[in-house]
């Protein structure tokens, strides 16, 4: 007489699991479509000001600051990206690289006349230090 | 990490590496390292 019974409750945990794996299921994926929805918020924010950066006729301190500002919130993520302990490529580079090689062409032409944009006003900051 | 291994970079990756070695505030530094991984992420979602 009990051994249905016990097939039933069986049973019934067993909905109750695949309908809590359901649910998991649905949460991780709302969650992965949110942080995906941020990453476009962020993605827009960074091409508009990196655009603006390399417009501009002389990037000016406040321009730079603004951009390293716009990233300071995402800073976080950052963390750990930077290895001292390399020499030659460096680590760093060596992630530098592997994005490059991962991002399309209009973000890589972004990124690499960023790049200049920094490297030449961190050129002209030295310049001002030294005199 | 192997310092020869900068001879397997194109001509622009081999320029992105000199541009980002030319920046020395590790500030601007990390920001570009940002960049570059949200932007291949972006790409990995599909995002142009």
């Amino acid at each position: 007489v009990s051994a249905p019974h016990v097939a039933t409750q069986t049973d019934a945990e067993r909905a109750a699991a695949h309908a809590s794996r359901k649910a998991a299921d649905a949460r991780r994926l709302q969650a992965e479509q949110e942080k995906v929805r941020g990453l476009e918020r962020h993605v827009k924010r960074l091409e508009s000001t990196i655009r603006t950066f390399l417009t501009a006729d002389k990037v000016t301190e406040p321009q730079r600051a603004e951009l390293v500002g716009l990233l300071a919130g995402l800073r976080p993520h950052a963390r750990g990206l930077i290895d001292p302990k390399y020499a030659g490529i460096t680590k760093p580079e060596q992630r530098l690289v592997d994005n490059y090689r991962a991002m399309s062409g209009n973000h890589a032409r972004l990124m690499s006349g960023l790049a200049a944009e920094l490297a030449k006003l961190d050129r002209l900051e030295e310049k001002k230090g030294g005199t | 990490m192997d310092p020869t291994s900068s001879n397997t970079l194109s001509d622009d990756e081999r320029v992105l590496v000199e541009r980002f070695r030319a920046v020395t505030d590790p500030e601007v530094r990390a920001a570009l390292l940002l960049i570059a991984q949200i932007f291949a992420e972006y790409a990995k979602i599909g995002g142009a």
